[in-house]
């Protein structure tokens, strides 16, 4: 998929606008997986919901097999919608509580096809299976009789019935026990492998990003600040942001250093009223006069390796 | 100190043993981490603790001393004089801390009045420093604010002010920082840590993040089905695990310094049924080294020769008791072994139909 200058703006009271994504472009290479991290209000969600166009975006392109999705009529992005799938954050209530479970992994194929109740029953049993739930077990239960684990599961199985080639992942495991993330980003990564998948994986947690992605999208404040390979951009991150988000983000080693200067006092501005020039800038210890004036563009650091900033973290630093 | 505690629920299904006989000790300036995921007993602990579990189907047994006195005893009316002044806390949601109608500077003053009877004045002053000590911008301005006018990370900050005003001597921070962004968890948690240092105080920090806890708690305990599985100060749980519940804990976070793509170690099933939990070690359903004697006969929270390293296992990691024990559930094909070894998802059903292993 390639993203082009994406803009997602809501109403705001009095006549002014939320600045949700302002402007976003980004390339999404088959069977590969784009991890998008940021914290909360930096426009992660509403960006790969845009992408699938719920709801269509502001403005910007939104290319896939050949179309424009922005541009397309209902009826034909409805045709593609069997292409692009979708997870959520919480899993339990993206289940029907009245459905069996059967049922609910079965409705892509009641509204799809194909029309053969043998058929469809084999599918969904043969995904289930996929996901490590017994579908004779589960398949005439409800979701209150299953665990947040294994309601993601469920939903995954959904996902994956009708065979799509992406997976738009909207912080899947942020509401999961720890031992339980686990279960699901392994099996994520199988099923990636099984079924041929692109996925787009967004979360707040950096590691859990670093571990399922091949490349990884840093926003803020509805901007691109850096995109990189996922190694590289843990190792070596360019934009000031990165470099705090990977500073203050805790880490199961005793030996580990904690930064307790008081670099970052900051509040997440309005994205009413984001900052002019560089939305960053407000928190930001090397900002000067030129980043309240000009908006810096992305440039490209290395090969694969771009970054947003007017004074980029450097390898001496 | 807390001995042998138990807090348990009666409800209609039956009796929900949510902590099951938890004891420790924590010195004055101490950190403790209690460690534990969802249903592990760790937020029953430190409520039960502060006598914040309240009802008539609350049973609770055993001891917890705090200078001297007997907490479990003490009536309610008695506890008044506790609260806030001597023990204070910190919880999850500051949006459900604060009161949504009083203005926050006091919600401050409020506090100090009712335990340090000062004047009014005086509890301003004292108030306006609190949330200035606490970092919040502009404190003169902000005080005439209302909760919902502040971010979630500047209203936990007034949550600390309050829970820090009267100087307790120990503080329960009940997963303080989990609703908040990674950047302003960093800045609450540096927060806790310099307070607890200036003033001295004890403190309990009550999370599922072992990420949280590694560098900011003198000891940890982890919590697992309403017991301590494991407790030892940090920097021996972290190098010298014991109980393998926390290995796979360890073993199941992805970290920033893996190479991407890194595979998991996996926990098959999930957490059990707190009113009719698995017989012998609660664990040992999901727990890769399982032998007969685990289902059998409940390991009991012991110390090695150094003394601080407490655990509750039988085949202990990295003894040859569990290296052959693991060595005989992946020869069996064991799908808890697997779920460890090879990150495999392993649904709590598959478990449950599993004959006893190692009982031939």
């Amino acid at each position: 998929m390639r993203v082009e200058d994406l803009v997602v703006e809501f109403p705001a009271p009095g006549g002014n606008k939320v600045h949700a994504v302002s402007g976003i472009s980004l390339d999404v290479a088959p069977g590969e997986t784009l991890g998008i991290v940021g914290e909360s209000g930096c426009g992660k969600s509403t960006t790969a919901k845009a992408m699938i166009q719920l709801p269509r975006p502001t403005a910007g392109s939104v290319e896939f097999k050949g179309s424009d999705l922005c541009q397309l009529s209902d009826e034909e992005l409805r045709q593609l919608r069997t292409d692009l799938q979708m997870i959520f954050q919480d899993p339990i209530s993206s289940l029907n509580p009245r459905r069996k479970i059967g049922d609910v992994v079965a409705e892509p194929l009641r509204v799809w096809g194909p029309e053969d109740k043998q058929e469809q029953k084999r599918r969904v049993d043969a995904m289930l299976d996929a996901v490590g739930i017994d579908p004779d077990l589960a398949r005439d239960k409800r979701r209150h009789e299953f665990s947040g684990g294994q309601c993601q599961r469920i939903s995954i199985a959904r996902a994956l019935v009708l065979e799509p080639q992406v997976i738009i992942c909207d912080e899947p495991v942020s509401a999961l026990d720890v031992s339980v993330q686990a279960q699901i980003l392994n099996l994520l990564e199988d099923l990636k492998a099984e079924f041929n998948l692109t996925l787009v994986f967004i979360a707040h947690d950096l590691a859990v990003v670093k571990n399922i992605s091949d490349r990884v999208v840093v926003m803020y404040l509805g901007k691109v600040c850096e995109i990189a390979e996922a190694n590289s951009l843990y190792a070596k991150p360019a934009h000031p942001y990165t470099n705090l988000l990977l500073g203050s983000s805790p880490v199961p080693d005793p030996l580990a250093p904690i930064d307790e200067t008081d670099v970052d006092v900051g509040e997440l501005p309005s994205p009413i009223f984001p900052p002019s020039g560089c939305r960053f800038r407000t928190r930001c210890d090397r900002a000067t006069e030129l980043c309240e004036r000009v908006e810096p563009e992305v440039q490209q650091v290395t090969e694969d390796h771009f970054v947003a900033c007017h004074f980029p973290v450097t390898n001496d630093e | 100190m807390v001995d042998d505690l138990k807090t348990h629920f009666e409800l209609p299904a039956g009796m929900v043993k949510a902590v099951d006989g938890v004891s420790f000790q924590l010195a004055p300036g101490k950190t403790l981490g209690v460690v534990g995921e969802s249903g592990s007993g760790k937020t029953v602990l430190s409520r039960t603790i502060m006598r914040l579990t309240l009802g008539g189907n609350v049973h609770t047994s055993g001891s917890v001393m705090f200078e001297g006195r007997d907490i479990l005893n003490t009536s309610l009316r008695d506890m008044q004089k506790t609260w806030g002044l001597e023990m204070a806390m910190v919880f999850q949601d500051p949006m459900t801390s604060l009161n949504p109608v009083v203005k926050i500077g006091r919600q401050v003053t409020e506090h100090i009045r009712k335990h340090l009877d000062v004047p009014k004045k005086e509890a301003e002053a004292t108030a306006l420093q609190l949330l200035k000590s606490v970092r919040i911008p502009e404190a003169e301005a902000r005080f005439s604010a209302y909760p919902h006018e502040l971010s979630g990370g500047m209203r936990q900050r007034v949550s600390i002010a309050i829970a820090l005003a009267c100087g307790p001597k120990i503080l329960f921070a009940d997963e303080p920082t989990t609703a908040l962004d990674v950047t302003v968890q960093h800045q609450i948690l540096n927060l806790l840590s310099q307070q607890r240092r200036e003033r001295h105080m004890a403190m309990i920090l009550v999370t599922h993040d072992l990420g949280v806890v590694a560098g900011r708690t003198d000891e940890i305990a982890v919590m697992y089905a309403g017991k301590i599985v494991e407790k030892a100060p940090t920097w021996m749980l972290f190098s010298k695990v014991q109980h393998p519940y926390t290995e796979a804990l360890l073993r199941s976070i992805p970290r920033t310094t893996q190479k991407n793509h890194t595979r998991l170690a996996a926990i098959a099933g999930r957490p059990p049924d707190l009113i009719n939990p698995p017989s012998g070690c609660k664990f040992s359903p999901r727990c890769p080294y399982a032998q007969a004697k685990c289902h059998e006969e409940e390991p009991q929270l012991q110390s090695t020769k150094e003394s601080e390293h407490a655990f509750a296992c039988w085949y202990p990691v990295g003894t040859p008791e569990n290296r052959e024990a693991f060595e005989k559930n992946m020869a069996a094909r064991l799908p808890q072994t697997l779920a460890v070894a090879e990150g495999k998802v392993v649904d709590e059903s598959v478990i449950e139909a599993l004959p006893i292993v190692g009982a031939n």
